[in-house]
Formats: C-alpha cells, sequence, structure tokens
C-alpha cells in the first residue's frame, strides 16, 4: 500500500479558518432554533410557575406573583424575549422546576450517557450498514442480497421501542444474559476495568436497539452507492487495467461509495438522537432523552427548552465533526480555503 | 512482419434474445498497425471493442473466436482463461477521460496498481515507474503530478493520465474508444500526437473507435466501417475513405464534411444571393464575467462585436470555455451582459428586462440537445403550440394548421406531432426544435452546436434545412460551432472566438484559405485535414 | 457552464437515496404492500362493525392467554379489554393519524421548496436556513415538545409530526425546481415567449412535484412510527386506543404476559412495511425508481 500523498495538506491556520468559519456557518442556525424554543414556551399554557406550585400542591397566588415576577414572567412579549436571549446568550438555560436545580446543571450531567450511546450506535448502525450493504451490492439480485434488503427494510419498520423491548424479554427475561436497564448496576463493586465492563453490557441492548432501527437506512445507501459506482467508467478502465479484483472492489468501489454514507451519519444524527428518547425511557438510561420525558411528564417547560436547544447543539457538533472526516475523505472538498472553479 | 497480433473471426454479440449488436464480424490487426474503426452510434462498435478488452456486461451473449499473438486458445470461450490480458496485452484508452479516474484516488495511485499489477514491483520502484509513465505522455512536472487528485487537470491531461495507465502494463494492443472526442481540437491534436508517436515506438498496434472520418482516415492505416452490427468494409484508410465501395461508406463520407482548406470554394457555392440589405441583428460590445465562489471573476466575454444580417449565416466557432455559448444565450435574451448592448434593427433590446414580444420573437434560438430542449410530458405539437399562441397569436385549428405546415417544412411527418420527444430520433426532434424556433416567425435564429448532438448522417439533412430557410425566408444564423468541417459547409462568414474575445472574422472560405491570426492557424492545424495522413501532418507542423 | 456549481457532498448523499434510487425490492413488494396497506385500511373504516363496542371496555376475565378463547382470540389484557378489538381500533388512529401527518409534512415541504426554488436570493436563503433549522433540531424530541405543549390530542400529534418532518420534502422539490430552472426546454420555453408564471406552474413544477412521491411511501412509515412512540410515552389522544399506547400497557406485565407486547408491535411493523412497500412500488410505476 502506498503512501496516502498529501495533495493539499491543510496547514494549521487554514485548520483553524475553515473550523471557525464552519461553526459560523452553524450561527444562523442555531438562532432560528433558539427562536422557535422561545415561541413552543410563549405558546404553552400556563407557565414554570403553574407547573411548579400544582407540583409542590400549594396555590398562593400571592406567592405565585411573587415567583413570576422574580423570573420576569409578567412583562411584555418583547421584555420577556430580551430577558430570554440575554440569559441564552450566557448559556443561563434557566431554572428547572422538577430538578430544583439549574437546567444547565441538569443536562451537562446527563449529557455523557446520551454522548456515549449515541456514537455507539452511529458507529454501530454505519460500520454494519457498510458491511451488509456493500455485501448485498456485490450479491445484487441474489438471495443473500434479498435476505438483507428484506431484514433491513423488516427491521426499520419496527418501532424502536417495540424492538427494545423484545430484547428484553429475549435477552434479560428469558435469557437472563443481560441487564434489564439502567446505565450501570448500582450496588456493584468493581475495578475500573471491571465498571467500563459493567457499563458495556447495560449498553448493549439499547445501543444495539437503536443502531438496528436506523441500519436499514445504511444498508440501503452502501448498497446503491457501490452500484453506482460499480457503473462507474473507473471501474470499467480499472478492469481494462488488469487491476486485481479484490481491489478493484475496494478502492474503486467500496472506497467511493463510503462518501455518501459519512454525509448520511451527520444528516441522520437528529434523527437519531430523538430515536434516544424512547429508547432510554425503555432502558430507564438517566440520558438527555429519558430527561426530555422527564421535563414533558413532570412538565418542566424550562427543562424541556433546555434540552432542544442543548440538543441541537449537539447535532451540529456532530455535523461538523462529519464533515471533517468527509473532508479528509474526499479530496475534492478541500479544507483549506482555496477556491476551485 | 509475422502473423497478425489480433485476430477476431465471427463475432457475435448479443444482449438481449434476438437482438444482435454485432453480427459475424471478423478483422485482424497487425503489429504497430492502426486500424480505424468507424460508424454512427448503434453501429455495434463499442459493443466490439468490449468483446475484445472482456468487458462487456454479465448477460451478453458473445460468441466467436478471438486469437492474440503468443497467446493459445479462444479467449471467447466461456471459460476462457483471460488473466494477464487486460492491461497487460491489451490496454484501453475511454471516451471521457474525467469518468475513467476514480476521483477519491491519486493520479499517482491509479498508475502505481496498474504498474504493481503488472510489474510485481514493490511501492517505491512502482512510484519511480508512475512518474517515468507520467513523464512519457508529456505530462509537466509528473512527480508532482502524481500527488495530485483527478478533477484538478485540464480535460486533456486527464487523457494523458489514462493514456499512461493504458501503457503502465506494457500492452502490444491498445483499443482506443472515442479517445479524444470529448476533448477540444486543439487538444485533440495533441492527444493523436502522442497516441500515434506512442505507436510507433512501440509498435503497439491499435484499434481507433470514432465517428468522425476526417480522424479515422487521417490517423488509420486501414479503416473498417460498420453499420448496424455488422462489418460492410475495410480497406486502406486513405484509399477507402477517397473511393469507398459501399454505398453507406460514400454516404458517410458524403456526410462527414471534412474540413478541407481547398474545398473551402465548394461551401461557397450553396451562398445565396443576398437579399435586400437591412440590419439584422448586432451585438455591440459585450461584456459578460461570472462571479466564482472565491477568486477572482471568470470574464466570459470582453467586448465582444458582432452583426448577422438577415438571410446570413454567420459561423461563430470556438473552443470550450472561449464564451461562444454565453453569446448565443445573450442574443436570444437568456442572458444579460453586464455592458453592452443587443440591438435588433437599429432598436435597443434590453436583456436586462423583460424583452417585449414582438422582440423576443424575433431572435429564437436551436439548442444543442433536442431531447433536453423539449418538456418530456409534453407532445411536440403541444410545445409547439405555445410559440404559435404567445407569437402569431394562433390557436386551436389555425394553430394545428400551422404546426402540421411547420413541421412539413423541416421535412417531418406532420403525425410526428403527436409523439412525445423520446417516442422519435435525434435528428428528427432536432428538426422538430427548428421548426419550434421558426413558430414565432423569427428573423434570427441562433444555433447552439445544434448539429453537435446529431450522427453524421443526421448532420446534413438539419444543415439542409437550415441552408434551405436562410435563402427562402431570409433568416439570418449564428451558428455556434466548433466543428470546422460544418462551419465550412454552411456558413457565408466565421467569426473565431478564443477566451471571450473575436480573434478574427471574414468570410468562411478566406478565413479558412488564410487565416491570419495565431490561434485561428492553431486551431485549423489542429483539424484533419482532409485525406492528409495525421504523420504527415505532425511532421509538418513539428 | 460555469453557472452550476459543485454537487454538495450533502445532496450527492440525497440523490443517490431519492433521485437516482433503486428499488426497496422487487416487482413484488409493491403489490404485496398495497395489498396489506389496502386490508388495514378496510379494517380500520370497518371496525365498529368488525370489533363492535368500545375497544377500551372490559368485555372479559382479566389476562386471557391468546389463543385459548375464541371469542377473544388474542387474549386480554389486565383490565379485561380485548387485544383484537384494540388492534382493529388503533388501525384507525395509527393510519389516519400517519397518513394526515405525512400529508402535512409533504405538503409543507413542497410550498416552502418550491417558493425557495423559485424566489432564489435573500428568500431561498432565509427558507433554507430554517429548513437546516428544523433539520437540525432532533425530529422527535421535537414532535415530543410540540405535542407537550399543545396538548395530547390526535390533531396536535398531526401538527407535530407534519412540523417535525417536512425538511426532506422541501429540499428535494427544491433541488429538483432549481435543477429545471436551468434545463434546456426551460430556456427554450422562455425564449418561446411563455409568462414566468406558465413557465413555473406547467414546465417546472410538475417535473419538480414528480419525485416527491418517492418520498410518500417513506414519510408515511415514518409518521407512523412517530405516532407509535409518542402514543407509548402517554402523548396520545386518552380517549382513543393506539397500537403504541397498548405495547406502553403491556410493558409493565412484560414478565408475565409478553403476547400484550409482541401483537401491537407486530401491527405497527406491518403497517409501516406495507406503506413503505407500496410507496415503493408506486414511485416504480411512475418510473421513478430504477431497477433493483
Amino acid at each position: 500500500m502506498s503512501v496516502r500523498p498529501e495533495a493539499a495538506p491543510p496547514s494549521r491556520p487554514a485548520w483553524w479558518r475553515w473550523l471557525g468559519r464552519r461553526v459560523l456557518q452553524a450561527v444562523p442556525v442555531l438562532i432560528i432554533v433558539a427562536l422557535g424554543v422561545f415561541a413552543l414556551l410563549e405558546l404553552a399554557e400556563g407557565d414554570a410557575v403553574d407547573a411548579y406550585l400544582a407540583g409542590i400542591g400549594a396555590g398562593d397566588a400571592t406567592f405565585a406573583a411573587e415567583l413570576r415576577e422574580r423570573y420576569g414572567l409578567d412583562d411584555t412579549l418583547g421584555a420577556r424575549f430580551v430577558t430570554y436571549a440575554t440569559r441564552l446568550a450566557v448559556l443561563d438555560l434557566g431554572h428547572s422546576v422538577a430538578f430544583s436545580r439549574d437546567v444547565l446543571s441538569v443536562i451537562t450531567e446527563r449529557l455523557p450517557n446520551t454522548l456515549l450511546m449515541m456514537v455507539s450506535a452511529i458507529l454501530l448502525s454505519s460500520s454494519l450498514g457498510v458491511i451488509l450493504g456493500g455485501v448485498a451490492a456485490m450479491r445484487r439480485g441474489g438471495l443473500v442480497d434479498g435476505a438483507i434488503s428484506v431484514t433491513a427494510l423488516v427491521l426499520n419498520a419496527m418501532p424502536g421501542f417495540w424492538l427494545g423491548l423484545l430484547g428484553i424479554i429475549l435477552f434479560a427475561v428469558k435469557l437472563r444474559w443481560l441487564p434489564i436497564g439502567g446505565m450501570s448496576t448500582l450496588d456493584g463493586d468493581f475495578s475500573a476495568t471491571g465498571r467500563i465492563l459493567d457499563v458495556a453490557r447495560h449498553l448493549v441492548l439499547p445501543v444495539t436497539t437503536l443502531a438496528l432501527t436506523y441500519l436499514a437506512l445504511y444498508v440501503r445507501l452502501m448498497r446503491g452507492a457501490m452500484i453506482d459506482a460499480a457503473s462507474s467508467g473507473w471501474v470499467t478502465a480499472a478492469r481494462a487495467r488488469g487491476v486485481p479484483a479484490r481491489r478493484v472492489t475496494l478502492r474503486h468501489i467500496a472506497y467511493p461509495a463510503l462518501l455518501p454514507v459519512v454525509t448520511m451519519i451527520g444528516l441522520q444524527s437528529g434523527t437519531l438522537l430523538g430515536g434516544s428518547v424512547v429508547i432510554e425511557t425503555v432502558f430507564s438510561i438517566p440520558g438527555l432523552g429519558s430527561l426530555a420525558f422527564e421535563a414533558v411528564t413532570q412538565r418542566d417547560l424550562p427543562l424541556l427548552a433546555g434540552i432542544l436547544l442543548a440538543g441541537t447543539a449537539l447535532v451540529v457538533v456532530m455535523n461538523i465533526v462529519v464533515d471533517l472526516v468527509y473532508g479528509l475523505l474526499d479530496p475534492r472538498v478541500s479544507l483549506d480555503a482555496k477556491a476551485r472553479a | 512482419m509475422t502473423g497478425p497480433v489480433l485476430s477476431l473471426r465471427d463475432l457475435t454479440i448479443r444482449f438481449a434474445p434476438g437482438a444482435e449488436a454485432v453480427r459475424s464480424l471478423s478483422l485482424e490487426l497487425a503489429r504497430g498497425e492502426v486500424l480505424s474503426l468507424i460508424g454512427e452510434s448503434g453501429s455495434g462498435k463499442s459493443a466490439t471493442l468490449g468483446a475484445i478488452a472482456g468487458l462487456l456486461p454479465r448477460g451478453a451473449h458473445v460468441s466467436g473466436d478471438l486469437r492474440l499473438a503468443g497467446r493459445d486458445g479462444n479467449l471467447l470461450d466461456p471459460g476462457a482463461d483471460r488473466r494477464g490480458v487486460a492491461g497487460r496485452e491489451i490496454a484501453m484508452v475511454f471516451q471521457n477521460p474525467g469518468g475513467s479516474l476514480n476521483p477519491v484516488l491519486t493520479i499517482g495511485q491509479h498508475l502505481d496498481e496498474v504498474v504493481r499489477a503488472h510489474r510485481g514491483l514493490g511501492p517505491r520502484a512502482a512510484r519511480a515507474a508512475s512518474v517515468d509513465l507520467l513523464d512519457r505522455v508529456g505530462l509537466p512536472d509528473p512527480a508532482a503530478r502524481a500527488e495530485t487528485y483527478p478533477h484538478q487537470p485540464s480535460g486533456g491531461q486527464k487523457q494523458r493520465v489514462a493514456i499512461a495507465c493504458a501503457l503502465a502494463g506494457e500492452p502490444s494492443i491498445l483499443l482506443a474508444d472515442e479517445p479524444t472526442t470529448a476533448l477540444d481540437a486543439t487538444v485533440q491534436a495533441q492527444i493523436l500526437d502522442l497516441l500515434l508517436g506512442l505507436v510507433d515506438e512501440r509498435g503497439i498496434a491499435m484499434i481507433f473507435v470514432t465517428h468522425d472520418l476526417a480522424v479515422a482516415a487521417a490517423i488509420g492505416d486501414r479503416i473498417a466501417v460498420m453499420r448496424g452490427g455488422r462489418l460492410l468494409e475495410t480497406g486502406p484508410a486513405r484509399e477507402t475513405a477517397a473511393a469507398p465501395r459501399d454505398p453507406y461508406t460514400a454516404d458517410l463520407v458524403q456526410a462527414a464534411l471534412p474540413f478541407t482548406r481547398a474545398g473551402a470554394a465548394r461551401a461557397q457555392v450553396g451562398s445565396a444571393a443576398r437579399p435586400k440589405r437591412r440590419d439584422g441583428l448586432a451585438l455591440r460590445d459585450i461584456q459578460r464575467s461570472f462571479a466564482t465562489r472565491r477568486g477572482p471573476d471568470l470574464i466570459a466575454l470582453d467586448g465582444v462585436t458582432l452583426t448577422v444580417a438577415p438571410g446570413e449565416i454567420v459561423g461563430l466557432i470556438g473552443e470550450s470555455g472561449s464564451g461562444k455559448t454565453t453569446l448565443g444565450r445573450i442574443a436570444v435574451g437568456l442572458d444579460a451582459p453586464q455592458a453592452g448592448s443587443v440591438l435588433l434593427e437599429t432598436q435597443p433590446l434590453d436583456a436586462a428586462k423583460p424583452l417585449p414580444r414582438a422582440q423576443r420573437a424575433a431572435v429564437q434560438m436551436v439548442f444543442q440537445d433536442p431531447l433536453a430542449s423539449f418538456n418530456p410530458r409534453l407532445s411536440i405539437a403541444r410545445t409547439l403550440s405555445h410559440p404559435l399562441r404567445i407569437h402569431a397569436g394562433l390557436r386551436g385549428r389555425a394553430a394545428r394548421d400551422r404546426t402540421f405546415e411547420l413541421l412539413r417544412a423541416v421535412g417531418l411527418d406532420p403525425a410526428l406531432g403527436a409523439r412525445k420527444p423520446h417516442q422519435v430520433s435525434g435528428g428528427q426532434l432536432q428538426r422538430a426544435a427548428i421548426a419550434r424556433a421558426l413558430a414565432a416567425q423569427p428573423r434570427i435564429l441562433v444555433c447552439d452546436e445544434a448539429v453537435a448532438s446529431l450522427d453524421v448522417s443526421v448532420r446534413a439533412q438539419v444543415l439542409d434545412v437550415l441552408d434551405q430557410l436562410r435563402r427562402d425566408e431570409g433568416l439570418g444564423i449564428l451558428f455556434i460551432s466548433h466543428d470546422l468541417g460544418v462551419v465550412q459547409r454552411i456558413a457565408d462568414r466565421t467569426i473565431v472566438l478564443w477566451q471571450g474575445r473575436i480573434v478574427e472574422e471574414g468570410p468562411t472560405a478566406e478565413l479558412l484559405r488564410a487565416p491570419r491570426d495565431a490561434y485561428t492557424r492553431r486551431l485549423l492545424d489542429a483539424v484533419p485535414e482532409g485525406l492528409t495522413p495525421w504523420r504527415q501532418r505532425s511532421r509538418a507542423a513539428g | 457552464m460555469q453557472r452550476r456549481g459543485h454537487e454538495a457532498p450533502a445532496a450527492r448523499a440525497r440523490r443517490v437515496m431519492i433521485a437516482r434510487r433503486l428499488r426497496l425490492t422487487g416487482p413484488g413488494g409493491g403489490a404485496l404492500g398495497a395489498t396489506v396497506l389496502l386490508c388495514l385500511v378496510v379494517v380500520g373504516a370497518l371496525a365498529p362493525w368488525l370489533a363492535p363496542g368500545d375497544p377500551l371496555d372490559m368485555v372479559a376475565r382479566p389476562l386471557t392467554a391468546p389463543f385459548t378463547d375464541p371469542r377473544f382470540p388474542l387474549g386480554t389484557d389486565q383490565l379485561g379489554r380485548n387485544v383484537l378489538a384494540g388492534l382493529i381500533h388503533g388501525a384507525r388512529v395509527s393510519i389516519t393519524v400517519g397518513g394526515a401527518a405525512a400529508a402535512a409534512a409533504i405538503g409543507v415541504g413542497m410550498v416552502i421548496g418550491t417558493c425557495a426554488g423559485f424566489a432564489g436570493g435573500r428568500l431561498d436563503e432565509a427558507l433554507m436556513r430554517v429548513t437546516e433549522a428544523f433539520q437540525t433540531v432532533p425530529t422527535f424530541l421535537l414532535a415530543l415538545a410540540l405535542v407537550s405543549v399543545l396538548g395530547a390530542s390526535a390533531a396536535n400529534v398531526v401538527i407535530a409530526i407534519g412540523l417535525s418532518s417536512w425538511p426532506p420534502t422541501a429540499r428535494l422539490v427544491r433541488a429538483e425546481v432549481l435543477r429545471l430552472r436551468g434545463a434546456d426546454y426551460v430556456d427554450a420555453a422562455r425564449v418561446a415567449g411563455r409568462a414566468p408564471l406558465a413557465i413555473a406552474f406547467f414546465e417546472v413544477l410538475p417535473g419538480a412535484l414528480q419525485p416527491v412521491v418517492a418520498l410518500i411511501g417513506i414519510t408515511v412509515g415514518e409518521a407512523i412510527l412517530v405516532e407509535s412512540a409518542l402514543a407509548f410515552l402517554g402523548l396520545s389522544d386518552p380517549n382513543l386506543i393506539s397500537w403504541g399506547g397498548m405495547v406502553a400497557n403491556g410493558r409493565a406485565l412484560l414478565r408475565s404476559a409478553a403476547y400484550l407486547v409482541i401483537f401491537p408491535g407486530i401491527a405497527i411493523a406491518i403497517a409501516v412495511l406495507a406503506v413503505t412497500l407500496a410507496g415503493d412500488g408506486l414511485a416504480a410505476r411512475l418510473g421513478l425508481t430504477g431497477v433493483r
């Protein structure tokens, strides 16, 4: 294997400039989402104070008024927006009624679990999809192709929560191989590696469930992209040049076909994060998704708003990472600022 | 000379039962020989190459006998051992140089893998061999070029890379499938020089597939003419082209319109006596540049001035990127110049604003690709009805009668009007496109490469229609083309556009016989002239 | 020549997925999907006659096991409700809510995509930023937040799903409009003197909207899945029985009565599969997808 030559290695300042530009591109999106979240909060009947008072079972009107004033809830719409925006600008996401704590701290506490699950699920789903899609494409029209495509289709049609429950019934209840839920064994007494293995054991079912429900997309994409690439001129040309078949498959068909898959990971990350809400709820994993469910059941709007914003930010970050990976894989996209007409 | 390096007997290819793409075709190729294989689209010439190279799709049914010198066995046998044939005995160069290179691998990686597959070299030695190959095909700074990706170099350089890949296995046979069709004339000349140089230097035998009779006759030692899957005739290239035995070949030669400096006079015979002098279309000092995403603006047109008088056919020739298409779009109001004016009979057409209907109708256009220029969901008659209603105010029965009349005027059966665009042939559709342009009763017609996508035999029919219109209706035509032979045949006056500027203009015959500008001369030198062998030309030129 | 820029990576990925999409299954898939879908629609429509009475009423001894009592072939739940009756009535909710939500999403997407594609310039830029924002917010989180704010009724679920799943349609339509606006035949129509509005509505739009058909099956399937997930989390109309809600209800008895979870889940999967296959078959019939 020859050393991959660096045609135009992005120099360090250029790299930073690229990152800076990419982050700037995300700003309008974040602003629109923030506006949308504000509108959502305004749309809600009753406010956090009502929910809070209902929650503690007390209904003193003067107390309510006092609370509203403290949180700036009885100002005009414009003033409320200014308050909202200025607080958002310093990452103050407000106060969670349900947890009686700062929203940001609740979210940051839950974020790592979701991140771990999401990244594992994405990696599993895309790599499995690439392999199965690749095999299906190479055996196009055959039995293996049909089996893979049908399996992917059926998995895609199953609701994630149901697939998760089936997994619990089979692997946790009947076979007792895996824990029924949670992120770790509560009273476990483990060494460091033991703790990692314990978390991994807990994550097997939820991550697999999440990955399987989104598998179809990657299978279909990889299969299509491989078939596309296989009919390209450069594959015919490589065959005519006598390049060995294995090498044609890997370098001329599979490698270019990976590019749309990488792009899809970015496009798909938002959907996957959304899917984690039910999965985390089913498996009682203390993450962002189950937090969203708690926020809904407890009518904790500031928390729900915070989760929406945090989730969006997470997707934005994932997309930047994906773009970066794409830039490294596809020479036509240069991270350098150079323009090519 | 020993026996042939390649002999093919009774090749028959079927893609579907009963439909033979190639029927019992036999040919031989001697060492160091260049065989030009010529035919129109659908003649089976590409399928023949595919069968020789072993690249036909799995479903294709192939029978016949293919033998290579120094190798036992029939390569077309179902279980034939083809190992070591692809790239090593038989190499191939394709039409679209960009498409034959994988966009995510560097040029060096493309060569390395072929060199390593055939010569068993290690990575370093392979790269050294690759750089050497790039040098041999005339790429400047080959070591640095090897590190770049295929999207970076120009089309001609990509084709050089593809040729280098083909040479990497030191083959004795080179199959070239229209390798210069996608290239500009001057670049085509360089690639032909390169290919013939390599053939002569290394004794490689080449089958050169083309639809261009002039190129085929110029570079081939022998020529083989195919039609409908059959080999019509083969013979020494120049003799066959000069005195074809087969009537179809004769038609092909007649229609091919190879460019000849001496034959320039012939074009003038057809030129009509000018009708009374009126002002036609005038473009004055047209400036047009396009913003690129970063970097300086791309200047497409830089102060271009031209006129097209009624009854006159003005040829506009130039290579890709010369700005000729943009100029055509500006002339019909599809694009607006940043400076300069478009005048019709001395009235300014303000291209920036919606044109008054009457003026818009006066300049009509025929596009390059007939299929793309018709709405696929509408019948031809329906598409024709729009300009009839808008510009001629015809509806219902009157419109239908006029549609029939127009279709007949361009030599089509009016019944074709009921069909959808994909249900008629390219030549018929392009004539329908002319009919559509005529429906608006224009005084000026802009034809943008209007015959470039058509087979040569169909080309002549379309050109005849245009010539007739000019003569009968006094239509002024701006004929944009890259094909000197076509321009020579049809244009009264010719304008040469290069990098957004007019470098030369004058009566076609004069301009082609005695070009004054250096670029025009380069352009003319690049085109195979008449039946002069290419090797003589390149020796004379270089 | 210079008018067309490089294709963006995201656009390329989407093109592989949609524009030159390969068929999901062979020719039989579409017919099978359409047949099953038709059956589901008929069952849903005839629910009051097939399973008279309120499916939320207690009709038998709680937790009758499936395949034991011919009157309740799929058994009863912990409140003695007929599981089969629940599934029959649930078909109604899933298919109407899923269909309506997908229709809303596709409608919004078509309008926004068309506007962005034709307007160009600032409006296009603004609309595309909004689309991007909606695509960036995790879809299900948005639907969840909308339902929780608007209140859990069938109509609000439709609105929530519609509002959260329109971006793919909008992007597809916009890309098609842009592509066709630059097509030769549109230029030819301009030269032929057709009015801009006529070109927009008669030359560009029919072609640009056609590929949306290829999205219908997938969008409806997604909508059914989102609806069931919302119902599973208890965010659906409490007065209507739904498959997702039935799964949630059975979850408490996962160890003892797994069938309460399994049956409604199968129903959801069959419905989604049928819709996806039928949509794929429809797209193939219109020539929008290639061979498999």
